[in-house]
């Protein structure tokens, strides 16, 4: 297999560039808490400040054409001077990685056209998950196909998900010692476990189950990641009135929902703060007006 | 309600993350129980306090029988556990521990995306076939894709044909897995996957395809009759989903995929409707008029009354494109988060009158 010896080879040589690589964002949560609105409003604002910015999406079905009103595929879609929007598949991504080694492009086809190697790249999904993240870290270790961009935000999963996610190349690198698969696992796991490239969101909304599900979630990228995540908090209400004020009002429903609004949300944060963790707070918008809602809360988080 | 429930022996709650699926399928499961049917919830990742309110949070795996409701039993499918011991059962123990041992096993079977779904759908199928019960009611892992949960089966299958397990495991020839392969095509594929992912992988994924082969058949086996089973006249699907935008365009999505593979879908759940105060007027006591505290609570009312009514608007626009006639059942939103076995008993009440005046 002579022409494979040159890919072996490949693998290890960087790109020739002075490019630091984009600093990576990852957005979690448990589902249904707007980490999709969070991913967005974070890169508008990064984008805003000048950063040009990619925000990622994972997976076949898009969130963002509501937001931007635009069909997002793999190739980057130009929402203003700083701010491009991309979906990434597992398979696609695959496909990029093995391409770019393997460069001959009938081999290439030959792969994924293959029956075995179809089923083996849906069944056997850390591939997959290899080679989302192995895309996402391509910048700083310049691997792959360059991406000029200054911050990269991938709306990174729900939870559970979001485990596997980081579990593919962590666990990866420890299975396999050697050859390129555990070096690219391993050196994967650097970027992600490096908090000066990688850092990680974890949205919450001030309720409980969505609050227990990010806290186990953060201790476990703590424990397992070495790097603590920041705690966004998200759909909070700025209330003009304190559940002082509402006393006087009490037995009306109305101030009664109120009041129990409030009282959850100093619950939530508190339980976070025991954690010592830093939380962002992201007021809850009365409007269901998707870009709008983006463009309110990346100038909140501007003020961060 | 209790007709839905008594029609079928399955019934699967469908939907995106964090609409409240585990919630409503105990629900169910309680007001199944209390109509005198013996049913059994089976559920994936329930919250703490829903798992203790169940008296499952000690038992993963087990059939658990929920001792503040007379006939409901609850069960949390753990996927590592499920998975260890169907290998058990289909494998002699010497290759299920040579598999027990393969690095790569341990590494895909807690991350294995759809060995979670396959787990819980073999269980599904298990407690099915026991006889246990009059009704089992499944609540899924969140998915993007509501068919993709239902494929687990049939992809983990794809994996075990002949085929593959015959590229990568032959235990009798150690050297030159790819000499073996004859097809110049195949031969160079091989050859590639070997140069991007180096000789240990192979090697683990050889050891590991080596020992898998042996539950081909039995995967088989239970890819074709969760197919058969789900879709039958005995298993329907409810689909659940919240009340804003996103939400509803997600379920929209999922409802056609479960009509494009024609699975019967007999009930929308939109959870977490207004709020109770949202319901009928209230008025406001005369003696507050002099509070300048209650000027910015009507403000704030006003407020939150438009937030609501703008997505009744999108709910409409979006319930029109529904499309199909099967019975949407709002529920309010419950102002605390239901984990109690009372809250439960409450949620299956309301279920059962919304049902009724829908």
């Amino acid at each position: 297999m002579p022409q494979f010896a040159n890919t072996y080879i490949w693998l290890f040589v960087r790109r020739a560039s002075s490019w630091e690589g984009s600093v990576i964002h990852l957005i979690t949560g448990k589902g249904g808490v707007g980490k999709s609105t969070v991913a967005a409003s974070l890169a508008w604002k990064l984008a805003a400040a000048g950063r040009k910015t990619l925000l990622v999406e994972l997976g076949e079905r898009s969130y963002f054409r509501h937001i931007f009103g635009a069909e997002i595929s793999v190739n980057p879609v130009f929402i203003n001077s700083h701010l491009s929007v991309s979906r990434w598949e597992g398979e696609a991504c695959l496909r990029e990685y093995i391409q770019h080694f393997v460069k001959v492009e009938k081999v290439v086809r030959l792969f994924f056209d293959n029956k075995v190697m179809k089923a083996l790249v849906h069944a056997a999904p850390a591939l997959k998950e290899l080679a989302l993240l192995g895309k996402i870290t391509s910048g700083p270790r310049r691997v792959g196909p360059p991406l000029p961009y200054d911050e990269l935000v991938v709306d990174a999963y729900s939870t559970g998900h979001f485990r596997a996610l980081w579990r593919a190349p962590v666990g990866m690198a420890e299975a396999i010692p050697f050859g390129p698969m555990g070096d690219q696992s391993r050196s994967i796991s650097q970027i992600i476990k490096d908090p000066a490239q990688t850092q990680i969101y974890v949205t919450v909304i001030p309720e409980e189950l969505p609050v227990t599900e990010g806290l186990e979630l953060a201790r476990d990228i703590q424990n397992e990641l070495e790097q603590t995540p920041k705690i966004v908090l998200n759909r909070w209400l700025e209330s003009p009135l304190t559940a002082e004020q509402l006393r006087p009002f009490a037995g009306h429903d109305f101030a009664a929902y109120l009041g129990q609004i409030l009282d959850r949300q100093e619950g939530a944060l508190a339980q976070i703060q025991t954690r010592g963790l830093t939380v962002l707070k992201l007021p809850w918008v009365f409007s269901d007006a998707m870009a709008e809602k983006v463009r309110t809360l990346a100038a909140r988080l501007e003020a961060v | 309600m209790i007709d839905l429930l008594r029609d079928h022996k399955v019934l699967i709650c469908c939907g995106t993350g964090g609409v409240g699926k585990t919630s409503i399928s105990a629900s169910l499961g309680v007001l199944a129980a209390r109509n005198g049917l013996k049913t059994l919830v089976l559920t994936i990742d329930p919250a703490q306090r829903l798992a203790q309110s169940l008296g499952i949070e000690k038992a993963p795996g087990g059939d658990v029988a929920v001792s503040a409701q007379a006939g409901l039993s609850a069960a949390m499918v753990d996927a590592r556990l499920e998975f260890d011991q169907f290998v058990l059962g289909a494998l002699d123990k010497g290759i299920a521990k040579g598999l027990f041992d393969n690095r790569l096993y341990q590494q895909l079977v807690s991350n294995l995306s759809g060995s979670q779904e396959f787990t819980s759908l073999a269980r599904l199928l298990q407690s099915h076939r026991s006889g246990h019960y009059d009704l089992i009611i499944l609540d899924t892992p969140p998915t993007q894709n509501a068919v993709d949960f239902l494929r687990a089966p049939e992809r983990l299958y794809a994996l075990f044909q002949d085929s593959v397990v015959g590229w990568f495991a032959n235990p009798e020839a150690d050297e030159g897995w790819i000499k073996r392969t004859f097809h110049h095509g195949t031969r160079l594929v091989t050859g590639a996957l070997e140069s991007v992912t180096g000789s240990t992988f192979i090697q683990e994924l050889r050891d590991f395809f080596g020992h898998v082969a042996h539950l081909k058949d039995r995967i088989a086996k239970i890819s074709q009759d969760v197919s058969t089973l789900i879709h039958s006249e005995d298993c329907g699907f409810i689909l659940v989903t919240g009340f804003d935008e996103t939400k509803l365009r997600e379920s929209l999505e999922f409802q056609q995929d479960l009509q494009n593979e024609k699975l019967r879908l007999r009930a929308v759940v939109v959870n977490r409707w207004f709020p109770e105060w949202t319901q009928g007027e209230r008025s406001w006591p005369e003696s507050w008029q002099g509070n300048p505290d209650f000027q910015v609570l009507k403000s704030l009312h006003t407020q939150f009354a438009d937030y609501f009514k703008q997505r009744q608007v999108v709910f409409d626009k979006l319930h029109d494109q529904l499309g199909v006639s099967v019975p949407v059942i709002k529920l309010p939103d419950f102002k605390n988060s239901v984990q109690g076995l009372d809250d439960l008993g409450r949620m299956a009440t309301v279920l059962e009158e919304k049902w009724r005046s829908k």
